[in-house]
């Protein structure tokens, strides 16, 4: 049995990430479980009862029966890490359905901040896409093709293309971090920048490229808004980008904030606007920031600076299919006013605001019963114990609510303390379909099918949704008029037309696994700035807007002050990042990084991959702390001492590792390390315990790179 | 000398210091056998275990595929060299104070090269296919060299060892010591007879000079199994005589260890004299000087070439993980011995065995340092790895050193451990238990 | 003749480790577990490996990936006493683990340290067993294993092409590795063939090979990182 890519498919080609290699040690994990545990009596260690699918099906109609019987359906809370297109399409639909607002879905880390960056500068919340094959100078700020969770594959492709996929054309490509990787080490041109300050470097080069006017004049002109200053029709003064970055944005400054020397800055600023097309993107770096949102949109304002946006070789934007997606069913609810009831996250979705504002600490409000007591929890695919910031709370939100479910394939820290869990299968025992991420920029959808047969084919969340809907009645069944999932999929799928010579999409995608629209149509102003004046917001009204919507809400402004901003506010800005400054005795600015192996943690339990050498450590297995060797004859650690490393949050033990490439106001950790292994119970070995629930106010994604953290022997 | 002869027919008395640990034994004899037993008895039992588990059991790992036990290979192998070369060597120059000592080295030999070799089937990681050596054995692998080598070696030493020993083995089967058909057996019907003894002499003369070549070439490809890579500090064209400098090194330390404890032990005050102490110290010395010089050439030349890897190697034994086996080598195998072997007042038994305790110790630690600084620093990749031997390769290292003594032991307890005819060749009147003839030591005289 | 070869780009390697996971896949290495890896026991017939160049403080760190070099003058042949491991008219190194006698002389002879060494009877757990690949044995405990260039998909695609009666066309053998490459940095094919892409790949002014000056004569060759020039 092997997995292998897709020769031929727009992604992959035929490749696979060492992630997606590894996923047959998944389907054939001696640990995974084979069907659905009832915990009878005291959580953790009461007697275990095995069930069937069925009968686990029938437990929980029990339990969201009775909750529509006292109609307080609203008490249901779906928490979902779910990677499936399907997934989130019909648990969605099973609440709309049902009549609870607490869908909640977990993004990857720094996604929603990088979307929400794209989303106010261009009205598109997704991250952006680079046309690779046509770039000539890319400047990645605190990304690494192979640690991201949006499309590894598309970006390592990427990186091989750049070099050497083009005869007598090699790109260059700048990687600006907080510490040096393996990754750095690839790369033309490392550059490193003190934490939190990415923004500031780009408003600098920004500064460089706007006084020596190597700006895409043209570019301006037509496709941005407010880079000079304007007036509204009312007669509202609009600050322009231009004055703003060279009054606030001076070398001087910027070398002084991010460290980065000034000829360095000049150096970037002349490369970039005279190697066109070039592009820069930001990563998980500034995405861990608490100033995320806007130093993302600082990094993005240089594609619109030498017009690098919707160009060969310049930041595209992914196309989706033209899937027929089934209509919502908000309007047929159960109980549609437990459906408007405030979410239990306490966030604002708003479909006309191009904001997703997260207000408080989800866990937090769990344990206190705010707004209202969650009766029933369903978990799907997210451990929040090991996964999420502050796990204890989750502990806290567990003993308040009465019935937790848990889907996942292997008894994780979450569910030993859940009441039923019920394991759903791998991916390669289901059906879904797929849009790719932003990568390639045209449209992509893929198919995926069971590939074998086991006994968990169909027992995706899909399928026991679907089955748990159509097992109670009313409205709920109604909702679901389709025999399977296939069936679902087939009528997506309808209006996806097939390659010239074949008559029957469908038959087709099963076939070859995927659906595509090739090559990316250049040209669509309307499609690619969905923003006032369909143009690239310099000055960004969306994000005017939502400071002007949270204040009448109730809600703290962006800056958490409550006061007006100035206009300026709503221009590409650096603002300082936040760091828990919590102990007056000597505290690290704690790295959160992710690698090739680990991604961002969440399958990193695989043995296969955990027994590969870290290249970062040059070790495999257990749980590190990676520290500058100076840093560490100071603090007097030597290699493999056991050390505990605090936060304000939580502590835990690591084996030190010196590592050249951290700073020594720094220490490094990797995401998902020693995931899996049984410890104590409130003691947790995933470095995410140490963070807190910090969401950036902009965007709601999670700020893990404001823990500070002290070091000492254990 | 010839009016000695007549002597030799004399039957010598059970109770002869020469025979009585043949035949009587007493309570420190079985306390001691049975130790070592014991001690053999628990390798055994970690033998088994890695046997059956496998080689991951040792402490043996990636890079470091090599450790203790080839260590142990080279080192007993190193030891056995002891015999031959002194017997062989003393003999054929005629030195006459040699006389007591031959067998004692000769054994020395023959159990070294037992335990010697057993050290890499334990290394094997499929010891139920090492018959594979045979048939599919490959001429070009020097470890096939070993094999030819150390057998031909092994061959050798025994006759070395048995022709001498005719002589005295008719003698025990004429003092009547049980079993006697073992001895009736192996005395091959020897009379004395003029014939016999022209026979007897020419084939130990031809054995001792053909022995060396052979226990020359023994270390030599020993050496070669590293020196034939092309690894960092094994790739080395002095290794061969290096390598039989050192042997001959730990062989004669070897020796006076063995003598002075059968001296002790045996009341073998009257034949093993202060002055053969003194000979194999002054011997000891000049191999001291030749290992310091050999080392000394070998570190000098891949310091001042300077290349990268080894280099690696290099620091890793003077200042780096390996630093205090390396320096302690230095102390053991030159500045101890050394300055006690130059000092003539020093140059006592116990002086001399003080050096040659250290001289061994040296050296194990000396082939350990030799083997594995090169296999922990591989030209690719850098390595953090650490090795320690474990329990079972310890327990396999002790029971090794167990085995050499006890076959040793038991050899002494078969057979004289001292060459009667020899001795009496030498002009030593031994059924009187007194030296009547200085010619025992003054080493002017030659056989015949 | 043909004479197989790999040329590794690592210009275009972004040290993602994908050919280390598929390789151990595809060629059904077991996991060895935390105790025995920390002892440096983890098998890697594909290895990512560190190379320092200049200084430990110069910071010049390159990451290639190792695969066996599969030297036509290879020294760990030379010194294997039993014959199990050659190298075949094809210029691959091949191992016969059933004759293998665990003498370890051949990795400590590899200049690469490309050479693995089963100190257990490796296992799978069931259902682990079930992910194996049937065109690969397992080898049993004690004995020495590297990598095999994919031997058994070359053998796969020479079978192909002789009942088609045709002869092998150029990157129609793709071991594992090279399959799963993200970044296209790894190429396959015949070296002796002087329009295959590994052989014009192998005549770039970039190549180079390991520890060439040992004399090995590897048959994987690097090309190394490119300049960038305005």
């Amino acid at each position: 049995m092997k997995i292998e890519g897709i020769p031929g498919h727009p992604l992959n080609n035929g490749s696979l990430c060492p992630r997606g290699q590894s996923a047959l040690q998944l389907l054939y994990h001696p640990h995974r479980l084979a069907y659905p545990v009832l915990n009878k009596g005291a959580r953790g260690n009461g007697s275990l009862q095995r069930m069937t699918h069925e009968e686990a099906v029938g437990l929980l109609a029990e339990k969201i029966g009775d909750l529509v019987r006292r109609r307080q359906t609203h008490r249901l809370v779906i928490v979902s890490g779910s990677h499936s297109d399907t997934d989130e399409l019909i648990l969605r639909r099973f609440c709309d359905s049902v009549g609870t607002p607490n869908y909640i879905k977990i993004e990857s880390l720094g996604r929603r901040s990088r979307s929400m960056a794209m989303g106010l500068s261009q009205g598109i919340f997704k991250p952006p896409s680079i046309d690779w094959s046509n770039c000539n100078f890319v400047m990645l700020f605190g990304s690494e093709p192979g640690t991201s969770d949006i499309s590894p594959m598309w970006l390592l492709r990427g990186f091989g293309e750049l070099r050497q996929g083009r005869a007598g054309r090699r790109a260059k490509i700048v990687h600006v971090s907080t510490h040096f990787s393996p990754f750095s080490s690839k790369v033309d041109d490392w550059i490193k920048i003190k934490p939190g300050t990415y923004g500031a470097l780009a408003l600098g080069i920004a500064h460089i490229i706007i006084s020596e006017e190597k700006y895409d004049a043209d570019f301006i002109e037509h496709f941005t808004l407010g880079f000079e200053e304007f007036k509204e029709v009312d007669g509202t003064l609009r600050p322009g980008f231009k004055e703003h970055v060279l009054n606030n944005y001076e070398p001087a400054k910027v070398s002084s904030i991010t460290g980065v020397p000034e000829e360095v800055i000049i150096r970037l600023a002349d490369e970039f606007s005279s190697n066109r097309p070039a592009v820069a993107y930001g990563g998980d770096g500034p995405a861990s920031y608490s100033n995320a949102v806007s130093e993302l949109v600082a990094i993005h304002s240089l594609n619109a600076l030498i017009g690098s946006i919707d160009v060969p070789g310049g930041v595209l934007i992914q196309r989706d299919p033209p899937l027929r997606m089934p209509e919502r069913v908000s309007n047929n609810s159960l109980f549609t006013h437990n459906l408007s009831q405030p979410p239990v996250d306490d966030s604002i979705r708003s479909s006309n605001l191009p904001v997703y504002m997260a207000g408080s600490n989800l866990p937090m409000r769990l344990s206190d019963s705010s707004p209202y007591p969650v009766e029933v929890l369903v978990l799907v695919d997210y451990d929040p114990l090991e996964e999420a910031p502050g796990p204890n709370y989750w502990r806290e939100a567990f003993k308040q609510i009465p019935f937790v479910v848990s889907f996942c394939n292997f008894s994780d820290e979450s569910s030993r303390i859940c009441d039923l869990v019920i394991p759903p299968g791998t991916f390669l025992e289901r059906w879904d379909g797929k849009s790719v991420d932003s990568s390639v920029g045209f449209p992509v959808w893929g198919l995926s099918r069971p590939v074998l047969e086991t006994p968990l084919d169909g027992m995706d969340p899909s399928s026991f949704f679907m089955k748990l809907a159509k097992s109670m009645g009313h409205q709920i069944a109604g909702a679901f008029p389709w025999q399977s999932i296939e069936e679902l999929l087939k009528e997506i799928a309808m209006d996806l037309n097939p390659s010239p010579g074949q008559v029957n999409p469908w038959d087709e995608i099963a076939a070859k696994g995927y659906w595509s629209q090739s090559p990316y149509r250049f040209g669509r102003q309307r499609e690619v700035y969905q923003t006032r004046g369909n143009r690239f917001n310099f000055f960004m009204y969306s994000m005017e807007a939502a400071a002007s919507h949270l204040r009448s809400a109730g809600y703290a402004n962006l800056d958490k002050t409550g006061t007006d901003l100035a206009q300026s506010a709503f221009l590409p800005n650096h603002n300082s990042a936040e760091f828990e400054n919590w102990d007056n005795r000597e505290l690290f600015f704690l790295e959160l990084f992710g690698t090739t192996l680990s991604g961002h943690g969440r399958h990193f339990s695989l043995e296969g991959l955990r027994e590969l050498q870290e290249l970062d450590l040059n070790k495999s297995w257990g749980l590190w702390l990676l520290i500058n060797p100076r840093t560490a004859s100071k603090l007097n650690l030597s290699n493999n001492e056991i050390v505990w490393v605090e936060s304000n949050h939580g502590k835990l033990s690591a084996r030190v590792k010196k590592v050249e490439g951290i700073s020594e106001d720094s220490v490094g950790m990797i995401f998902g390390q020693d995931k899996g292994t049984e410890h104590s119970d409130t003691l947790s070995n995933s470095a995410m315990s140490l963070v807190g629930e910090n969401i950036s106010p902009l965007g709601g994604g999670l700020c893990w790179g404001t823990t500070k953290v002290r070091i000492y022997r254990a | 000398m010839n009016n000695r002869s007549a002597s030799i027919a004399v039957a010598i008395s059970v109770d002869h210091p020469l025979v009585k640990p043949v035949s009587t034994s007493g309570g420190g004899f079985y306390v001691t056998a049975f130790a070592l037993l014991i001690v053999m008895g628990w390798a055994f039992i970690a033998w088994l275990t890695q046997y059956i588990r496998g080689l991951g059991v040792s402490g043996l790992d990636r890079p470091v595929y090599w450790g203790v036990y080839i260590t142990n290979f080279v080192f007993f192998v190193g030891i056995s060299h002891a015999g031959t070369l002194i017997s062989a060597i003393l003999r054929v120059t005629g030195s006459e104070w040699r006389r007591p000592i031959t067998r004692a080295a000769e054994a020395i030999t023959v159990f070294a090269l037992m335990v010697g070799p057993i050290n890499v089937f334990f290394d094997l990681g499929r010891p139920d296919r090492v018959l594979n050596m045979f048939l599919h054995g490959q001429l070009k692998s020097p470890l096939m060299w070993d094999v030819i080598c150390i057998s031909t070696y092994l061959v050798s030493s025994l006759v070395y060892l048995y022709l001498p020993l005719i002589p005295d083995i008719a003698e025990l089967r004429d003092t009547g010591i049980r079993p006697r058909w073992f001895y009736r057996l192996l005395s091959l019907n020897w009379r004395g007879t003029e014939k016999q003894k022209h026979i007897l002499e020419k084939m130990i003369r031809v054995m001792a000079i053909a022995i060396i070549p052979i226990a020359v070439s023994v270390h030599t490809v020993v050496s070669w199994v590293f020196a034939m890579t092309i690894q960092p500090m094994w790739h080395s064209t002095i290794f061969g005589p290096y390598f039989v400098v050192g042997a001959i090194f730990s062989g004669i330390a070897s020796i006076i260890i063995a003598m002075a404890i059968l001296r002790k032990v045996y009341h073998l005050e009257d034949y093993l004299k202060p002055i053969h102490f003194n000979n194999l110290g002054i011997l000891l010395l000049v191999m001291t000087c030749l290992w310091v010089y050999f080392t000394f050439a070998e570190y000098l030349t891949t310091f001042y070439g300077g290349e990268p890897a080894h280099m690696a190697v290099f620091y890793s034994k003077l200042t780096g993980e390996f630093a205090p086996m390396f320096w302690s080598m230095g102390i053991l195998c030159f500045i101890i011995p050394f300055v006690i072997l130059a000092v003539g007042r020093f140059r006592t038994i116990t002086g001399t065995v003080i050096a040659s305790i250290s001289v061994n110790i040296g050296m194990w630690l000396e082939r350990y340092t030799i083997v594995v600084p090169s296999l922990s620093n591989p030209r690719l990749p850098i390595s953090e790895i650490t090795y320690y031997p474990s329990w079972v390769e310890i327990s396999i290292t002790a029971g090794c050193f167990a085995g050499l003594t006890f076959f040793y032991v038991m050899f002494s307890k078969i057979f004289p451990i001292i060459s009667i005819w020899e001795l009496k060749e030498g002009g030593v009147d031994v059924a009187a238990g007194e030296v009547i003839s200085s010619a025992a030591t003054s080493g002017k005289k030659r056989m015949q | 003749m043909t004479r197989w070869g790999m040329v590794i780009d690592l210009d275009r390697c972004s040290g993602c480790q994908a050919c280390v996971v598929a390789c151990r896949q595809e060629n059904n290495i077991p996991v060895v577990g935390r105790e025995q890896a920390a002892m440096g026991r983890a098998i890697f017939w594909m290895q990512i490996i560190e190379e320092r160049e200049g200084g430990h403080n110069e910071g010049r760190t390159r990451y290639l990936p190792r695969p066996c070099m599969h030297c036509d003058n290879p020294p760990c042949v030379k010194v294997c006493p039993v014959g199990a491991t050659y190298r075949n008219p094809e210029g691959l190194v091949g191992q016969i683990y059933a004759r293998c006698i665990g003498c370890r002389y051949c990795t400590a002879a590899c200049p690469y340290t490309a050479r693995y060494f089963n100190w257990y009877e490796p296992s799978w757990e069931p259902p682990r067993e079930k992910s194996l690949n049937p065109d690969v044995y397992v080898r049993p405990k004690g004995v020495v294993e590297k990598c095999s260039f994919c031997v058994h998909r070359i053998r796969k695609a020479q079978r192909k092409a002789k009942d088609e009666n045709r002869e092998i066309e150029d990157g129609e053998v793709i071991p594992a590795c090279a399959e799963t490459c993200p970044s296209k940095a790894i190429h396959f094919g015949d070296l002796d063939d002087p329009d295959s892409e590994v052989s014009k790949l192998a005549g770039s002014r970039r190549a180079f090979r390991l520890e060439e000056f040992l004399g090995t004569d590897p048959k994987v060759i690097y090309l190394r990182e490119g300049e960038w020039s305005e």
